[in-house]
C-alpha cells in the first residue's frame, strides 16, 4: 500500500514546489507601475484668440483642515505614498462602502509612516471638522495623523478631483445624497506624482472598457491597489 | 473482487441520500432563495456577506435585535431608507442609508428579503405573511 501511494506523494509534492515558485515568479516580475503623465488640456483666451497649453498632471497645493481641526497641506505629504478619495458624510449609497475598503488599506499600512491617506469632503457646507471629526471616530481608534478626512474651502475642495482624474462632482436631485461623484481612489507616489495602471473591465453586456486609477466599490481593485503600494514603497526611487 | 461488490452495495444508500441532500441544498427555499438573490443586488455592498456591518458605520444584520424589535418598520426601511440615529444590539449608528424606492419592488419582493434578512447567518424569524406586508408597506407611505 505504502509502496503505490509513494510516487503519488512525490507527484504532489512537486506539484505543490512548482506552484509556490511560479508566484514568487510572478511578485518579481510584477511590471513597474506607469506614472499617469498624460496631458491636462488648459484652454484659455489670449488677446482674442483661443490658446491650448497642455500642462504636466500634478497635485496642486492646497490648504485643508482634518478632523482634529489641523490643517494639511501637499508640505504633510511630501515624499509620502498617499491614497486620496472623495466623499461626503451625508452620503447614503457608495462612501459607506469607500470607507470599508479604504479602512482595509489604512489596515495594511497602519503601523508604516510611509504612507497617508487623504479623504475630502465634497460637501463642505455640511461636513464641519466636528462632524469629521465624529464620522471618522465611527471607524474606532483613527490615527489622525496618518488618515486625514479633510474638509475647507468649498471651490478648493472641488478643484481636487479633476487633478486626480476623477470627474468633478455634480448636484443631482434625482439620486439619494443629492450629489453625483466617481467612487475612485488616487495613488500617489513618494514625488507627488499621481500612479496607476490601465485595467481592462469586462461590463455586465461583455463589452471591454479601460480603467485607469481604482475602484473605490471593488474589493478585487482595492487589492491591486494594496500591492501597487507595496511596489512604491519597495521602488522608492523608480521612474 | 467480490469484496469490492459488497463495497458498493453498501455505497448505494449514502449516494442516493446525498444527492437528496444536495438537490435540498440546490432549490432550497424559493423565497429564500429570491430573498438572498435580492439581498445580494441591493444590500449586501455595504451590510457584507455575512450580515455583518462594518464597525460604527454600517449596522449589522446578523444577530441584530433591531430586525425583531422594528419588524413592522423593516419594509419601509428597505424602501425609503433610514435618515437618523438608530441602536443596534445598544451600539448606536447615525449615518444614512438609501432606500431601494418604491418602484423597483413588488410586495413579495419585500417580503421574501424580510423573510431572507430574518432567517440567514443563524437568524430565526417567523415568516410574515403578504397581507401583513401590505399593511406594513401602506402604513410607511
Amino acid at each position: 500500500m505504502m509502496n503505490k501511494q509513494f510516487p503519488y506523494l512525490i507527484g504532489l509534492f512537486l506539484f505543490f514546489t512548482a506552484c509556490a515558485g511560479g508566484s514568487e515568479v510572478a511578485n518579481e516580475e510584477m511590471p513597474p507601475l506607469p506614472v499617469l503623465k498624460d496631458k491636462d488640456i488648459e484652454v484659455r483666451m489670449l488677446d482674442g484668440e483661443q490658446v491650448t497649453d497642455t500642462l504636466d498632471q500634478a497635485i496642486p497645493d492646497f490648504r485643508f483642515y482634518d478632523q482634529d481641526g489641523s490643517i494639511v497641506t501637499k508640505k504633510d505629504v511630501e515624499g509620502k505614498v498617499y491614497v486620496a478619495d472623495f466623499f461626503f458624510s451625508h452620503c447614503p449609497t457608495i462612501c459607506h462602502v469607500m470607507k470599508k475598503q479604504m479602512y482595509r488599506i489604512y489596515q495594511e499600512f497602519e503601523t508604516d509612516d510611509r504612507v497617508v491617506f487623504l479623504s475630502h469632503s465634497i460637501d463642505p457646507e455640511r461636513d464641519s471638522v466636528a462632524r469629521l471629526k465624529v464620522y471618522a471616530s465611527r471607524l474606532g481608534e483613527i490615527d489622525s495623523k496618518k488618515w486625514h478626512f479633510m474638509t475647507g474651502n468649498r471651490d478648493s475642495l472641488y478643484m481636487m478631483p479633476v487633478k486626480y482624474w476623477e470627474r468633478l462632482p455634480t448636484p443631482d436631485a434625482e439620486i439619494p445624497g443629492n450629489i453625483s461623484h466617481d467612487g475612485k481612489f488616487h495613488l500617489v507616489d513618494q514625488q507627488g506624482r499621481l500612479r496607476g495602471r490601465q485595467e481592462k473591465i469586462l461590463d455586465q453586456d461583455g463589452n471591454t472598457h479601460y480603467r485607469i486609477g481604482y475602484d473605490g466599490t471593488d474589493p478585487k481593485s482595492v487589492d491591486k491597489l494594496i500591492r501597487d503600494i507595496h511596489w512604491l514603497l519597495d521602488n522608492p526611487d523608480d521612474n | 473482487m467480490t469484496i469490492n461488490r459488497r463495497w458498493f452495495h453498501l455505497l448505494w444508500p449514502v449516494v442516493i441520500i446525498a444527492g437528496l441532500l444536495m438537490a435540498r441544498q440546490w432549490m432550497g427555499d424559493p423565497t429564500m432563495r429570491e430573498g438572498q438573490r435580492l439581498y445580494e443586488a441591493y444590500c449586501m455592498n455595504c451590510h457584507g456577506e455575512n450580515g455583518e456591518g462594518f464597525l460604527q458605520m454600517i449596522p449589522p444584520l446578523a444577530a441584530a435585535d433591531y430586525l425583531e424589535s422594528h419588524l413592522e418598520e423593516l419594509p419601509c426601511v428597505i424602501i425609503n431608507g433610514l435618515d437618523g440615529p438608530i441602536r443596534v444590539n445598544g451600539i448606536e449608528y447615525n449615518l444614512p442609508m438609501a432606500g431601494i424606492g418604491d418602484d423597483k419592488l413588488s410586495v413579495s419582493q419585500v417580503q421574501s428579503l424580510i423573510h431572507y434578512v430574518r432567517n440567514a447567518w443563524g437568524n430565526v424569524g417567523k415568516k410574515s405573511s403578504r397581507k401583513e406586508v401590505e399593511e406594513w408597506i401602506e402604513k410607511c407611505e
